[in-house]
Parts: C-alpha cells; sequence; structure tokens
C-alpha cells in the first residue's frame, strides 16, 4: 500500500475563519471519503489536495511530491483528476467540445487520441449519445456526470471528487459507485460527501471532518463502531439523547448515553457519524445555531 | 411497372449475395439485385458478411471523429496558420466569451477607423483616445472565473494559466491590431498617428494585469480607463493640438509603465496564477 | 423522442425512419446503429461502380456524415435505404469530380452475358423486368452503363456524365441511341 496522501497539520484560515484547523489526513490506494456537514472544510480541504488552493502552513505530500513547489505541483497535476463542487462548462459548448476543452488543459497533445480518449470517458459515465448536445440542454444529472467524465480523463491515479453524487437519481448513484469502485482499484479516490450511504456503500477508507478537523479516521466498519453501546431503541422518546428519531414500529431510535437497562441495537455508520458531530445537529447533520 | 407486388417474392439466397458482393454477376442481374435491395431489409443483411468488419470499423471511426470533432473556427484555423499548436488554438479560439470580446474588438476598432479616417482631426485625437482601452479590456474581461466557468478546472490542470493567459493576451491585442494596420495607410495626415495608440495600448494592458494580482481585473481596467481619459480628454477638449503635443511624453510614460508593469510580472510569475485566483 | 443514453437502438423493431429523426436530435447512437444495417450493401453496390476502394471508403464516410447534417431533410416518404443511396451515388460523383478514375471499370466489372443465360437467371429476371432484361443485356457496355446511371441510380445527364468520364453531351446522344435500341429489342 502506497501513502497517496499525507498531510499534517494544514491550516487554511478566511480572514479570522480557519476553514483548516491542524488537519490530519493519509490516503492510500482504494476510495476514501470525506464526511462532514457543510462547512466542516471539506471542500477547502480538496481544492488544497488538488493544488488548487495552498495551503497556510501545515506539511503536504501528494503522490511523494510538494505541492508548493512548481515542479511537485506539476508532477501531482499530471496525475490528477479533479471534479469541483460547482464543476462549469461553456454553456454554448457540446458535451464533447467542454471535455475536449479539459483534455487540451491535461496535456493530451495530438488531437485525434484526445478525441478518442474523450469518447472513453464520455462513454464510461454514459454520455456517448449526447456528446453532440449543447452543455446548456443537459440535464443537471447530467452535467455532473460531464464533470466526471472529465475528471476521468487519462486514468489518473489521484481522483478528487467533490460531492460527486449531489444532483444524481438513485440509480445513476449506484452507477456512479460502480464507477468509483472501479477507479479505485489500485489507484486513489479521495471524495466528500454527506451521504453516509456512499461511505458504506463505495469508501475503503473514511474521515469525518468538523470546523476543520479530522475527528475520525479509519474503515466504514470501525466507524459504526465507534457509537458501540451508544444506541438503543425505547418506546418513549429520551430528551437526553443526542439524537433521536421514530421508527415506523412506534419505537423510538436514540443516540447517546442510554440510560440503565436500555436495548441497546447494533450501531450503523449514521449512528457513529451523528454521535461524533456531538449534540449539537440535525438530523441532516447542519449544526443548530 | 406492375413489379411491386412480384418483387416480394423473390430474394437473394447467401449464394446470390456472395457472388453479387464479388462482382460475379452480370450487369443485368446486379440491377435486379440493387433495385431488390432497396426494399428490401432482409436481403440487405445478408450483404453484412461479405464486408470485413474491420474494414467497416475504421470508416466508423472516421465517421464519429468528423460528426463529433468540434469545427475549428476562422479565429483558431488563424492561430494555427502562425505555428500555435492545435491545443493551444483550441483553448484561445473556443473560448466565447474571449471571442465575443474579439469580434467586439476587432468590429468597434474598425469602425472607429474608418470613422476616423473621413473626419477631421478630432477624428483621430478621438480614435487615439479610445483605442488604447480596447485591448485592455478585452484581455480583462477574458480571463477569472467571471469569464471562464471552467477556471476551477483549468487551475488544477498542467497546462500553465500563465501561458494561456499570454497567448489570450497576444491575440486580443493582436486582433485589434491588425485592422489597424489595415486601415492605417488610408487615414489622413501623419501615418504615425495610427500607430501611435500601440505603445499605450500595451502598457495599459500589462498594467492592468500587474494590477490583477491585487485587485480584480475588471477594476483594474475600469481604474487604468479613468486615468487614461482623464490624461488625453482635456487635450481632446481644447484642441487637436493639446493631444498630439502631449504624444512624446505619454509616450514615454507608457513605456515606462509597461517596464515597470512586466518586471513586476516577471518577478512574481511563479505565483501569478495563485495571486490572479484570489482577485479575479 | 430523444433516445436516452442507456438504450442501445439496435433493436429490430425500430425502423430506419425513426434512426433518422434521432440523428436528426442529435443522437449518435442512432447514426451508427444506422450504419452497421447499412454501410455493407452501400459499400457492396459503391465498389461495383469505383475500382478504388479507398475512393469507396471515403465516399462511405462522406455519405454519413452528409446523413448526419442532413437528416432533418428526410421526408419520411419512400424508402430510407433509397435516399440514403441518393446521397452515396452523388458523393461517388462529387470523388470522381476531385480525381477522375484512370479508366471506367464502371457497371461494368463482368460483361459475361452468358450468366444471364443460367437457368436461374433467366427466371430471377422474367420476375424483375421481363423482356427488358434481355434488351438491356444486348446493349453495348457504354449504352448500357448510361441507362444504368440515368434510369436505376436515379441521375441527372450532368452527374451520369461526371460518373462516366464523358460530357453530358454524350450521355444524351447514348441515352438516345439505348432507348432506341430498347423499343426495336423490344418490338420484336
Amino acid at each position: 500500500m502506497n501513502t497517496t496522501i499525507d498531510a499534517r497539520g494544514l491550516v487554511k484560515a478566511y480572514g479570522r475563519h480557519r476553514a483548516l484547523d491542524g488537519l490530519d489526513l493519509t490516503s492510500t490506494t482504494g476510495v476514501t471519503g470525506l464526511l462532514g456537514p457543510n462547512g466542516a472544510g471539506k471542500t477547502t480541504l480538496l481544492r488544497v489536495l488538488a493544488t488548487v488552493l495552498a495551503a497556510d502552513s501545515g506539511d503536504l505530500r501528494i503522490l511523494g511530491k510538494d505541492p508548493h513547489d512548481p515542479e511537485g505541483r506539476l508532477h501531482i497535476r499530471r496525475s490528477l483528476g479533479y471534479l469541483p463542487q460547482d464543476a462549469g462548462f461553456h454553456r454554448g459548448f457540446t458535451a464533447f467540445e467542454a471535455v475536449d476543452y479539459v483534455a487540451v488543459l491535461k496535456e493530451h497533445t495530438g488531437a485525434r487520441a484526445r478525441h478518442d480518449e474523450v469518447r472513453r470517458v464520455l462513454d464510461r459515465v454514459g454520455l456517448s449519445d449526447v456528446a453532440n448536445k449543447k452543455v446548456r440542454a443537459l440535464s443537471g444529472g447530467m452535467r455532473r456526470r460531464l464533470g466526471l467524465a472529465q475528471a476521468l480523463l487519462g486514468t489518473p491515479s489521484l481522483l478528487v471528487l467533490d460531492e460527486p453524487t449531489a444532483g444524481l437519481d438513485p440509480e445513476q448513484r449506484m452507477r456512479f459507485r460502480d464507477l468509483v469502485s472501479e477507479a479505485g482499484h489500485g489507484k486513489t479516490v479521495v471524495l466528500s460527501t454527506h451521504q453516509t450511504e456512499d461511505v458504506a456503500a463505495v469508501c475503503s477508507h473514511v474521515v469525518v471532518v468538523k470546523n476543520g478537523r479530522a475527528l475520525f479516521a479509519g474503515t466504514p466498519t470501525e466507524l459504526a463502531a465507534v457509537a458501540t453501546g451508544r444506541v438503543w431503541v425505547d418506546t418513549d422518546r429520551d430528551p437526553r439523547a443526542y439524537a433521536g428519531w421514530r421508527l415506523g414500529a412506534g419505537t423510538y431510535h436514540h443516540i447517546g448515553d442510554p440510560p440503565a437497562g436500555a436495548q441497546l441495537v447494533d450501531p450503523t455508520i449514521e449512528d457513529a457519524y451523528l454521535l461524533l458531530l456531538g449534540p449539537q445537529v440535525d438530523l441532516e447533520g447542519r449544526e443548530v445555531a | 411497372m406492375n413489379e411491386e407486388p412480384m418483387s416480394t417474392e423473390w430474394h437473394l439466397d447467401a449464394e446470390l449475395a456472395g457472388r453479387y458482393a464479388q462482382g460475379g454477376v452480370s450487369t443485368v442481374l446486379a440491377s435486379s439485385v440493387e433495385q431488390h435491395l432497396i426494399r428490401c431489409a432482409a436481403c440487405r443483411a445478408l450483404l453484412t458478411p461479405t464486408v470485413p468488419a474491420a474494414r467497416l470499423d475504421a470508416v466508423w471511426a472516421e465517421v464519429l471523429e468528423t460528426v463529433e470533432t468540434p469545427r475549428a473556427t476562422l479565429l483558431e484555423r488563424l492561430l494555427r496558420g502562425v505555428r500555435v499548436d492545435e491545443g493551444t488554438a483550441r483553448l484561445v479560439a473556443a473560448t466565447p466569451s474571449l471571442r465575443g470580446a474579439w469580434i467586439l474588438g476587432v468590429v468597434v476598432v474598425l469602425t472607429l477607423a474608418v470613422l476616423t479616417a473621413h473626419a477631421d482631426g478630432n477624428g483621430i485625437a478621438l480614435f487615439l483616445a479610445l483605442a488604447p482601452v480596447l485591448p485592455m479590456a478585452g484581455v480583462a474581461f477574458a480571463f477569472g472565473p467571471a469569464a471562464d466557468p471552467t477556471h476551477e478546472i483549468a487551475a488544477a490542470a498542467p497546462y500553465s494559466s500563465l501561458h494561456l493567459l499570454a497567448v489570450r493576451t497576444v491575440v486580443v491585442v493582436a486582433s485589434t491590431l491588425v485592422p489597424i494596420g489595415l486601415a492605417a495607410p488610408f487615414l489622413p495626415g501623419n501615418a504615425w498617428l495610427s500607430v501611435a495608440w500601440l505603445l499605450p495600448a500595451l502598457a495599459l494592458t500589462v498594467t492592468m494585469l500587474a494590477l490583477a494580482t491585487r485587485v480584480a481585473p475588471h477594476l483594474a481596467a475600469i481604474g487604468l480607463s479613468a486615468l487614461w481619459l482623464a490624461v488625453v480628454i482635456p487635450g481632446l477638449a481644447h484642441s487637436r493640438n493639446a493631444l498630439l503635443a502631449s504624444e512624446l511624453p505619454v509616450q514615454l510614460a507608457s513605456l515606462a509603465a509597461l517596464t515597470v508593469s512586466a518586471g513586476a510580472l516577471l518577478v512574481q510569475r511563479h505565483d501569478l496564477p495563485e495571486l490572479f485566483r484570489r482577485t479575479a | 423522442m430523444t433516445l436516452t443514453a442507456t438504450e442501445r437502438p439496435m433493436e429490430e423493431h425500430v425502423t430506419d425512419g425513426d434512426l433518422l429523426s434521432a440523428v436528426a436530435d442529435g443522437s449518435t447512437a442512432a447514426l451508427e446503429s444506422l450504419y452497421r444495417r447499412h454501410a455493407s450493401w452501400l459499400t457492396v453496390r459503391l465498389s461495383r461502380r469505383c475500382a478504388d476502394p479507398a475512393i469507396v471508403d471515403e465516399v462511405l464516410q462522406d455519405t454519413f456524415v452528409a446523413v448526419w447534417k442532413s437528416a432533418g431533410r428526410y421526408t419520411g416518404q419512400g424508402e430510407p435505404a433509397a435516399w440514403i443511396w441518393g446521397i452515396a451515388i452523388r458523393r461517388l460523383v462529387d470523388a470522381f469530380r476531385r480525381t477522375p478514375p484512370a479508366a471506367y471499370p464502371l457497371y461494368d466489372h463482368v460483361t459475361d452475358l452468358n450468366l444471364i443465360e443460367s437457368a436461374e437467371d433467366r427466371v430471377l429476371l422474367g420476375v424483375e423486368h421481363g423482356d427488358l432484361a434481355g434488351a438491356l443485356g444486348r446493349l453495348s457496355p457504354e449504352l448500357r452503363a448510361v441507362v444504368q446511371a440515368t434510369v436505376l441510380d436515379g441521375l441527372t445527364t450532368r452527374e451520369a456524365g461526371r460518373l462516366l468520364g464523358v460530357p453530358a453531351g454524350t450521355v444524351k446522344t447514348r441515352m438516345m441511341r439505348a432507348r432506341a435500341a430498347l423499343r426495336k429489342e423490344l418490338a420484336r
């Protein structure tokens, strides 16, 4: 197992706000999922990993190179596929032209070979048949897949995907998971999400991020185990629980510190995630003011 | 000719299909076969094995390449004509905002030049006042996230964003220069006047880029336009000679600004993409 | 209706007309289906009119690029195969205008008219063309080529001239002579 990303104590501040506040991250081949509420610093971290943004301080090695060094940065960029949170394309481009444009930026020389590569990635995300449609005529889900297509150009050894499942319908999400699992084979994928299902489905490694720090890093099974003995069901709502919701059968599912004699149940990734975020969150993982 | 009902009754068999495909049937029989093929999908399918799949695949690849490949625009072909590589030409020419700026710049400058040719000395003064601002505005609005929705992806790509910016700048400036070069011989009076705008234009453009490391490029462009007009408008208002008299100082000042700004850009060249990203 | 990316419109029940309208909507998958259905017989038929396989391939390519561009102009009237052939034969004429063929093997790969005399062929031709077949078979190769280009391939006099490498006027006179000969043959 090769260490693809080795980050120690990353700090990135915007004025007084510290988007990254001493974050550590280690990634190897496979799929690493960043799980965290909005504003936790996931996007900032991914932009740093994509060499778009420089951290203010901390140590960072990506693919063994230093992104601060121009040579190292170039090396990383040549092995990188990046899907930003709002991947945009000129609306007047066709889907083909949009990906072709990125392929030029990614130094795919030779028009013919480049066009073949563009066709390959469009086929991978199931957009071959709309290759000649203008970007403005594509649905939101299709544009999202177009963003994914450009990230796959050149079969990069590091894929950085910011909220790749946002805006996809359930069927597309399933196809996307297949694609990511495949891409993660022998390569490194780092993706952010706030869907715990995504993590359970594709990630070999998960990092819970909050307030610019990593609260947890480990396998999804290890994450779920964090909540062992902290999840119980009861016939009434327990106000002391961090989080709780009503189950279909008229019982309540609770996360927190169980009272003596509570009926404990096996925790899920979601339980552990909510537990880690602490009592100040609602069920969508948004922080409560 | 009542061949319609009959034609449905006879069909090719594999043997005849093979013989037809190899040119082994007479012209007259071939004609009959061909008339039949037009109407019969089943018999057309009999011919599928007679042509090597690899040959058809090769032709199909060419069809797809032609059909899907974006057509080279005039600008792109011009760029490739002056030995800009295919990829860079695509990047520059395919940017709609740049295409817009380019066309606008050419149209405005050309119109000004034509007007100038038919106006009195004030026409030249007006032309000299406005022409330098146009390439700068074109460049200011041709880079950054506002002009380029693919900006964030481009920032993570190995292609040098600085190289791209430089090529775009050259294209915008050159594209306004060409119509002027064509119009210059037709301008009345001193031919020097028709190119006197060039140095201020370059100075404004490069200074705008140098400022763009600190403030947003469009703000830099607006500020510099105001400054430039403050210098040239008084001359324009009083008498046409006022502008002409200030020419040498203006040209020298432009040269100085160009040198300083280019130097500043050169010193910071490794950090420029990062600096531009912060401001743009 | 547009075809979504997951559908591969190769199914039998999709007609050529459906495919053409999907192509007009910008579907390259539909264009590919159309190509898979028609490329073989077009190649064979073109090869009978042009001995150079490189030119045949080029014409086939031009044909489907033209189908892509003008699929919207297909009215839904008549056989799509005939419409596509109409494009192909005109592309061949264009190709010959660019590079005139050295020799004219056109329409006349095989001049062995004995083939017609086989029992099987006589039955086939009797069904398709009756006495006309025999009459055509006895025309000289030059006259027969003109009849084929104009009557069977539907080319104009000028296009037929380009295809055959003779002036349009010659096509006209040969056509007149062919008609006269055929009339005489059929009257016998």
